[in-house]
């Protein structure tokens, strides 16, 4: 017994500690009973502004350590940094000077990303043009970067236009930067949204910690239950995909489809549930985006933080639709070549962005037509269904291993294509095939329904609560995986 | 007064965890009707140390040879060599036949007896440890050494923990004779099946294969002869360093293959299930004695089943193997 307890805590004591591929994550147990620890604390400290931000700094910059180990210090440095640069920009009088303070401060952050994120992928690219030896660089990627460099360049940029004014307080701007429940994923939180309520220090409603919950009942259940059991198939027909015929791989891409939406929109189903019941709104991130009828509204419901962040400080600032038609295109384009470059340093995030450029600016070509073609439910899905195919298409070199691969299996849809295996892939995957239905059936569930639901959530009685919360940690620990599986916009 | 709804919200958080982890931490099955609750990994990621022993203490006697091998790692492990000539039964998955095949060359390059080979397509752990095919091969054939090829229709698994009971309840099938488990090949990204396969039955009992770079068939799944000799050749040659090495020479080309026979299966439809088809072919009746003179173990006399024979039907999935 007494050998069995000293396992236990020294266990324990290694599952606190930094482990490269164990970054602690919301759908695992580790984080719950942090968080357990964590929420009475915070709760008693919230009626101090100073002693409520100190305490989840710490906290946060420790899920980071978990995650990311010694470039929690990185993170630390970044937000000095752009804090001292923020003051300066506030005081400097010189417009000039004012600008070359932003482009310092976002110099500071782009080359810290460029240089773990980018560097290893630009020198493959360089040995590849001269022909020379390329050996890649040791660098690891601190977990989240992308997310927070984002933030920390939209925090500058509006202090520079004058939209916000730079925090008082060094502690306010870190954490803002470090707020664990948006740190290594998202959603990509604005400052001018955030810092107003971290000043006004509100505590959470009952309907902000129960709308909260919810969030996080419904996004576990999409992440840790739905999106990571159909990958289990998805990722055969990826990981192999001459071994799979026409059907196979149609349904392998349609898996893939939801399943990137079901993981990354569970993930921010967590991050804006854990934050609101910590008393802060992030907004939504997915508006059930496959419910789309064009490119153009399907950039409106997908990643919606990052897509207006896009649109504000990348597709604006390049001159928007200000600038003639041709400029539209082109800054539509850029806009969206930058978005897949940001999604990661291969030559398949850019295409994939960049096919999304060319998409959303042949619907702005097409509108002027598009506009006189009447309403009727015919028009209608056959817009849905276009927007489908190309959208699902495009995962598929999203998740490929190889441009080959991508086109492997999309050609293997037209070559050996036999609905007559349908009813063999059923006996063999029911249940797959059933959480793609009852998926495809919620997505399209009108908005005010699922509002329903949460209402009525928020108004039951304690017990129902409870009995949901163990429905849903059950139904994650029947269909776990062994290996923790990240989000697949983690590294991101 | 109204309570603050963080009280009531981590009542609930406690409370759900805590049935989590009452439920991980309680012994033996829990059942709801027929339906067995799973648990959460709580005990094996807190008590990590014991599920290991545990599962070499209920080896019994096997954990013996273990032992015994463990710490002889060092000395010659020809001294550990079993020279006796043995009666093989390999079995498991489509994948199984090739193997066995080559095998057989080794068996009558090393005078050992005979090579007895059941493949069971698609089948996996649950296939062999919840039917009793198993039990009626080893009565029938009584092999001195079992080697299992199985693990390609579940390598997929991302929680291979589940399948540790019945790779054990495999194993206790064997009733302690000596055995070799072949990991399945590389299928592009695998989980981490190999690893719950080492520590289930020890490194010396489980031969790896996912490094191998073996040349497949049209299916790109299966490996083709060539390919799997590569692949007997480089479990033989890790041979010795096994709980139970045999003398395994690599044969001279032209070496007469010892006796082999076949038993076949098509896929399982459901696990507890019977099989639909079977196909038997066997080759000469066994002999009673191994004579390295013994015409008994010329193939020529009885030529191997043809390939569609051996290899069985393409799999109703690609993934079934």
């Amino acid at each position: 017994m007494i050998d069995s307890i000293n396992i236990a805590l020294e266990n324990l004591g290694q599952m606190l500690l930094y482990k490269p591929n164990a970054p602690m994550i919301f759908s695992s147990g580790l984080f719950w009973l942090l968080f357990l620890l964590f929420l009475p604390i915070y709760g008693m400290l919230k009626g101090s502004r100073t002693k409520m931000a100190l305490f989840t700094i710490l906290f946060s910059l420790y899920f980071y350590y978990k995650s990311s180990g010694i470039f929690f210090l990185l993170l630390i440095t970044t937000s000095l940094i752009d804090w001292g640069i923020s003051h300066a920009i506030f005081r400097a009088r010189r417009r000039g000077l004012r600008l070359a303070l932003m482009w310092l401060s976002i110099g500071v952050s782009l080359s810290i990303l460029g240089y773990f994120k980018y560097a290893n992928f630009f020198l493959w690219n360089w040995n590849a043009m001269v022909q020379g030896n390329f050996q890649p660089l040791e660098i690891i990627l601190p977990v989240g970067i992308s997310f927070y460099t984002f933030q920390s360049i939209s925090y500058i940029v509006d202090v520079y236009k004058g939209r916000i004014a730079p925090t008082r307080r060094w502690t306010d701007y870190l954490f803002f930067l470090s707020f664990f429940p948006a740190l290594v994923a998202g959603p990509i939180v604005r400052a001018d949204d955030f810092l107003p309520q971290l000043q006004n220090n509100r505590p959470a409603t009952r309907r902000m910690v129960w709308t909260g919950f919810w969030l996080i009942i419904v996004g576990l259940i999409k992440k840790a239950v739905i999106a990571d059991y159909i990958a289990q198939y998805n990722d055969l027909v990826f990981d192999n995909p001459m071994a799979y015929p026409g059907l196979q791989s149609l349904l392998g891409i349609l898996g893939y489809t939801m399943q990137i939406y079901c993981d990354f929109s569970g993930y921010s189903d967590m991050a804006i549930g854990l934050a609101l019941i910590m008393g802060f709104d992030l907004g939504i991130n997915f508006d059930s985006p496959y419910q789309s009828t064009n490119l153009t509204e399907f950039w409106r419901r997908w990643h919606i933080s990052l897509s207006s962040w896009l649109r504000d400080y990348v597709y604006i600032p390049l001159g928007g639709n200000r600038k003639g038609v041709f400029r539209t295109y082109l800054n539509n384009f850029l806009t969206m070549l930058i978005g897949g470059l940001w999604h990661g340093a291969a030559w398949k995030f850019i295409f994939w962005g960049a096919m999304h450029g060319v998409g959303l600016a042949v619907h702005k070509m097409c509108r002027p037509v598009l506009k006189k073609i009447p309403d009727n439910w015919l028009t209608i899905f056959l817009s849905w269904l276009l927007t489908m195919v190309y959208v699902s298409l495009l995962w598929v070199f999203f998740r490929a291993a190889s441009w080959s691969d991508s086109l492997l299996i999309i050609t293997n849809i037209f070559r050996d294509f036999n609905l007559a295996q349908l009813p063999e892939f059923y006996e063999a995957r029911s249940l797959w095939c059933w959480m793609m239905l009852a998926l495809t059936v919620m997505h399209f569930t009108p908005r005010r329904w699922a509002d329903g639901l949460c209402d009525l959530f928020v108004r039951s009685p304690l017990i129902v609560k409870l009995l949901a919360f163990l429905i849903a940690v059950q139904m994650v620990i029947e269909l776990m995986t062994a290996e923790v599986v990240p989000f697949i916009y983690f590294q991101f | 007064m109204k309570r603050h709804p963080y009280i009531d919200l981590w009542l609930i958080l406690t409370l759900g965890l805590a049935a989590a982890i009452g439920v991980a931490l309680y012994d033996g099955p829990l059942q709801i009707g027929s339906y067995s609750v799973k648990k959460a990994p709580f005990r094996e990621s807190l008590l990590a140390a014991r599920p290991a022993q545990s599962a070499l203490s209920d080896w019994s006697d096997r954990s013996d040879r273990s032992e015994q091998s463990d710490q002889s790692d060092q000395s010659d492990q020809s001294d550990l060599t079993d020279e006796q000539p043995q009666r093989f039964l390999i079995f498991g998955d489509s994948m199984t036949p090739n193997l066995a095949r080559r095998l057989a060359d080794y068996a009558g390059a090393n005078g050992h007896i005979a090579v007895h080979s059941v493949n069971w397509d698609s089948s996996n752990s649950i296939s062999w440890a919840e039917s009793d095919r198993l039990e009626e091969f080893i009565a029938k054939y009584e092999p001195t050494f079992i080697i299992v090829c199985l693990g390609s229709n579940e390598s997929f698994l991302r929680d291979p923990s589940i399948r540790v009971d019945k790779i054990n309840r495999i194993i206790e099938k064997f009733n302690g004779r000596p055995y070799l488990w072949i990991g399945p090949p590389s299928f592009g990204s695998q989980g981490p099946y190999n690893e719950m396969l080492a520590r289930t039955l020890g490194e010396k009992n489980f031969f790896r294969s996912d490094t191998l770079d073996l040349e497949r068939g049209d299916d790109h799944i299966h490996p083709i002869q060539s390919g799997s000799n590569k692949w007997m050749d480089a479990v033989m040659a890790w041979l010795p360093r096994s709980a139970h090495p045999f003398t395994a020479q690599v044969p001279a080309p032209g070496t007469k293959r010892a006796l082999i026979t076949y038993d076949s299966y098509g896929p399982p439809k459901k696990y507890k299930g019977e099989p639909t088809d079977s196909t038997e072919v066997t080759e000469p009746a066994e002999p009673s004695e191994f004579s390295e003179n013994s015409d008994n173990s010329d193939n020529s006399v009885n030529p191997e089943p043809s390939e569609p024979a051996e290899i069985p039907e393409t799999p109703v999935l690609p993934d079934s193997i």
